[in-house]
């Protein structure tokens, strides 16, 4: 069993790459890895609430971020520090999430036995 | 210990910024493709000057960078999968 880290910080509706963060995370929880997200600087604009990827064409896998305690991924960090600079509140965001500093982040990165970046 | 590898350049996509901010001073740094570009860029090269640094020698050479880039640690494909080894894990951003 495997300790993976997804880490997500590019933005959601522009690209692919945070629905295939998504999937890999989801997919490898099926199979009994130990999954962790963490959500930095453009990323965390996956977790704020009310979005609709429809209304561009877009195919609506954000709300699906509402699933992760059903599939055992418990730990989901964001970066205080993204959130100060793209000025978002606790609030705003859609999913339950512990918010961290850097050093938490990069101690977490550590910990893991795999990152990968989206 | 953790090797970053970033593959893009720093004016194009934030990958450096982002791996600077979350790198511990004792993991290293491996630059390939047009994230050799970073070190042109005084900001970036003082930004890197705290970390084991490397870059990749074929992108290097291919930029016709090989002069300007002459005090860096240029490292072949060899090299680059030994150093993937030697470190707990490889992040590319």
């Amino acid at each position: 069993m495997k300790k993976l880290c997804i880490l997500f910080r590019s933005a959601p509706q522009g690209t692919v790459k945070g629905r295939e963060g998504l999937d890999l995370a989801l997919l490898s929880a099926s199979f009994e890895q130990e999954v962790s997200l963490v959500f930095v600087d453009e990323g965390v604009l996956h977790l704020l609430k009310d979005q609709q990827p429809e209304l561009i064409g877009g195919k609506d896998y954000i709300s699906t971020f509402k699933a992760l305690p059903l599939y055992d991924i418990e730990s989901v960090f964001v970066c205080k520090q993204s959130l100060a600079e793209y000025g978002l509140s606790h609030g705003l965001l859609s999913i339950p999430v512990t918010v961290v500093n850097d050093e938490a982040i990069s101690a977490h990165l550590k910990s893991v036995d795999e990152v990968l970046v989206f | 210990m953790i090797l970053h590898h970033i593959q893009t350049s720093p004016n194009r996509d934030n990958a450096l910024k982002l791996c600077l901010r979350y790198a511990c001073k004792e993991d290293a740094i491996l630059l390939s493709s047009d994230g050799v570009n970073a070190l042109l860029l005084r900001q970036w090269a003082m930004a890197l000057s705290p970390f084991k640094l490397m870059v990749l020698k074929d992108d290097v050479i291919a930029r016709g960078l090989t002069e300007r880039l002459s005090n860096v640690c240029l490292i072949d494909y060899n090299e680059f999968v030994a150093q993937a080894l030697l470190h707990d894990k490889v992040i590319t951003w």
